[in-house]
């Protein structure tokens, strides 16, 4: 036993080192954004264009994109499916109808990120010369996301499987082993059984997930197999679940064949035990690498941290789930006349493990949400952060009735010695406390599920911490006072996909404060996008304007001024904006 | 009760079963390792 649990020391500092050695710093985006419009947003122009060319900073895939060029009637003006553009892998191209007639038109887009996570953005162009007022275009709101609850409970119903798989494994193989010898007439093939089963179920909701989910991106029935294998490869998340699927199927073999060459009456492991259980460990640390490798944790900075506090959490959590349902199931396999006797060989080994893996799972936990939450505020203001609060609650639950477990009933169906009749109240105890921690802990896998399936908050989300004020939607006159000065913010008419006017107005002990410099920079606060930074000229005396199709999606944007007057220091002044369709 | 004898051939054939074992292990790991690198560079 001592040579199997150094040998798992050494396989974990080996995937450790492994893992540590494609460790990359460095800045990664969520998301893939738009960088460039042919034609460009809110743009008049005296001919109708061919066709919209859209080019992002990664190259999104055609057949999960939309690309729409609707008039202010609401009708289609595209004339051909989405395709690449030949000339540059990042640009995707739609034909339009040709001769457009004078007016605007909005397009509305949706691409697929390599993550799996569906991004969206509108804008609009007006062919002229005399196009007219722009319309009010209805424009899709940020929050609006691709997931389902059939996504939902595919993807948990997923992690549940696996993971349970793993935690059984691990009950079986190194905890409840002992349990053969110590208690005469025990078995464990139950424990193999369940392992077996949620293995099987494992091995059928990966692929199910991934039909969903490519179903849900490409805007298909998860019926159309035709259609959706062909494209389960083309996105990095499809290629990642297909290689977990892959993965999976070989921790099968290699966890059935520990289990076939295993003989828990032995305390001494043969060395065909010893080489076949470490293939298994093996191959399920392979298994859990596999979802931070493919979601949020591979595109947060840093990414080589976030992958291994994701592959950890996730180990921790499948030891913990898996040991739970290993004993329910133990326990309703055991003899009345026995039960006792087992338990108390069982209980406290998997006690102190479960402890082990709570405090992981508390620990990479903890890190990760340090890693995804740009500020504190972002755990209540934003989905992501709700999610991670429900989670951390439930697991609390999860945890308080672990405690039970650990002081109460542990040292009494210890001090029961085997006496059925003095250990069967605690037996009973164990039996519904575990059962309502393995409830508890299935619950926080399904927020699991709903947090891999929201964006987290942009980095920039932190600047409204110091924004002077809070302003919109609709028209906006703002009076703040910063450095001294007085300004007042105007913005006109606030919308999202239309051309605004962005104007401030500087004054200084009441009088116009003239020549200073004023940059205005744009960040969406709920999005991961580029800045945009524009300069505004003096339009009249302290007065600073521009007008600017910067407001191209809906949501919450930070409109940060950065002031030089011509005599004094610098400032930055911040307004949190909403802006709606 | 003694244990039962374990012959040669069955020998042979839990190596076998515990070499692929480790086999599938390797290759479910440089299969992670991969997808890794691919999505972290």
């Amino acid at each position: 036993m001592a040579g199997v649990s150094r040998a798992v020391r050494i396989l974990v500092a080996l995937v450790a080192i492994a893992i540590g050695c494609v460790l990359l710093p460095g800045i990664a985006s969520a998301h893939a954004y738009l960088i460039r419009t042919v034609p460009v947003a809110s743009g008049v122009l005296n001919t109708p264009p061919p066709s919209v060319a859209l080019t992002y900073d990664e190259a999104v895939e055609p057949r999960f994109a939309i690309i729409s060029v609707t008039d202010a009637s609401g009708r289609l003006q595209t004339s051909g499916p989405v395709r690449r553009s030949a000339a540059n892998p990042d640009t995707l191209v739609v034909p339009l109808r040709p001769n457009l007639p004078e007016g605007w038109y909005l397009i509305y887009w949706r691409a697929i990120s390599v993550d799996g996570h569906p991004v969206q953005g509108a804008f609009t162009y007006a062919v002229g010369p005399n196009p007219g007022p722009a319309p009010q275009f209805p424009v899709p709101h940020v929050s609006a996301t691709a997931t389902t609850p059939q996504l939902l409970i595919a993807r948990w119903a997923m992690f549940l499987s696996v993971m349970s798989a793993i935690g059984l494994f691990v009950l079986r193989l190194f905890v409840a082993r002992p349990v053969v010898r110590r208690a005469p007439g025990t078995s464990l093939r139950p424990v193999s059984w369940a392992f077996t089963v949620a293995a099987v179920l494992g091995l059928l909701t990966i692929p199910i997930y991934l039909d969903v989910a490519t179903a849900n991106d490409s805007l298909r029935s998860v019926f159309d197999l035709g259609a959706l294998v062909p494209l389960y490869r083309v996105t990095a998340f499809g290629r990642g679940y297909v290689d977990m699927e892959l993965c999976l199927a070989l921790f099968c073999v290699a966890a059935w064949i520990a289990l076939w060459l295993d003989r828990p009456e032995r305390e001494q492991r043969s060395v065909a035990e010893l080489i076949a259980t470490p293939g298994a460990v093996l191959a399920a640390a392979a298994v859990l690498i596999v979802p931070g490798a493919t979601g949020h944790a591979a595109q947060t900075s840093p990414r080589g941290l976030s992958v291994v506090l994701d592959w950890a959490h996730l180990a921790s959590g499948s030891i913990w789930i898996g040991g739970l349902i290993g004993l329910l199931v133990l326990w309703a396999s055991l003899p009345t006349g026995g039960r006792v006797r087992a338990l108390s060989v069982v209980v406290p080994r998997f006690s102190n493990v479960a402890l082990a893996s709570v405090l992981v799972l508390l620990a990479t936990g903890t890190g990760a949400t340090i890693v995804h939450m740009p500020a504190v505020n972002a755990l209540w203001d934003t989905g992501y952060g709700q999610a991670i609060l429900v989670k951390i609650g439930l697991l609390l639950a999860a945890m308080a009735l672990a405690s039970a477990n650990l002081l109460r009933t542990k040292p009494r169906l210890v001090a029961a010695a085997g006496n059925e009749e003095r250990g069967k109240p605690a037996s009973g105890l164990l039996r519904r406390v575990v059962g309502a921690e393995a409830i508890l802990v299935a619950g926080a896998v399904f927020t699991a599920a709903v947090l891999s399936s929201l964006a987290p908050p942009p980095p920039a989300f932190a600047l409204q911490n110091s924004a002077l004020a809070s302003v919109g939607p609709g028209r906006v006159a703002e009076t703040v006072h910063r450095a001294g000065y007085q300004l007042q913010v105007l913005v006109s008419p606030n919308k999202a996909a239309a051309p605004d006017s962005f104007a401030l107005r500087i004054t200084k002990a009441g009088q116009p404060v003239r020549g200073a410099n004023v940059t205005l920079t744009f960040n969406h606060l709920e999005m991961q996008m580029p800045q945009q930074e524009y300069q505004l000229t003096e339009t009249s005396p302290g007065i600073y304007a521009r007008a600017a199709p910067a407001l191209i999606m809906v949501g919450k944007w930070g409109l940060s001024f950065q002031i030089a007057p011509k005599t004094g220091p610098a400032f930055t002044a911040l307004i949190v904006d909403q802006a709606n369709g | 009760m003694t244990e039962p004898t374990t012959t040669r051939s069955q020998i042979g054939l839990r190596l076998s079963a515990a070499i692929i074992a480790i086999a599938a292990g390797v290759a479910a790991l440089v299969i992670a390792i991969l997808l890794m690198k691919d999505a972290l560079v």
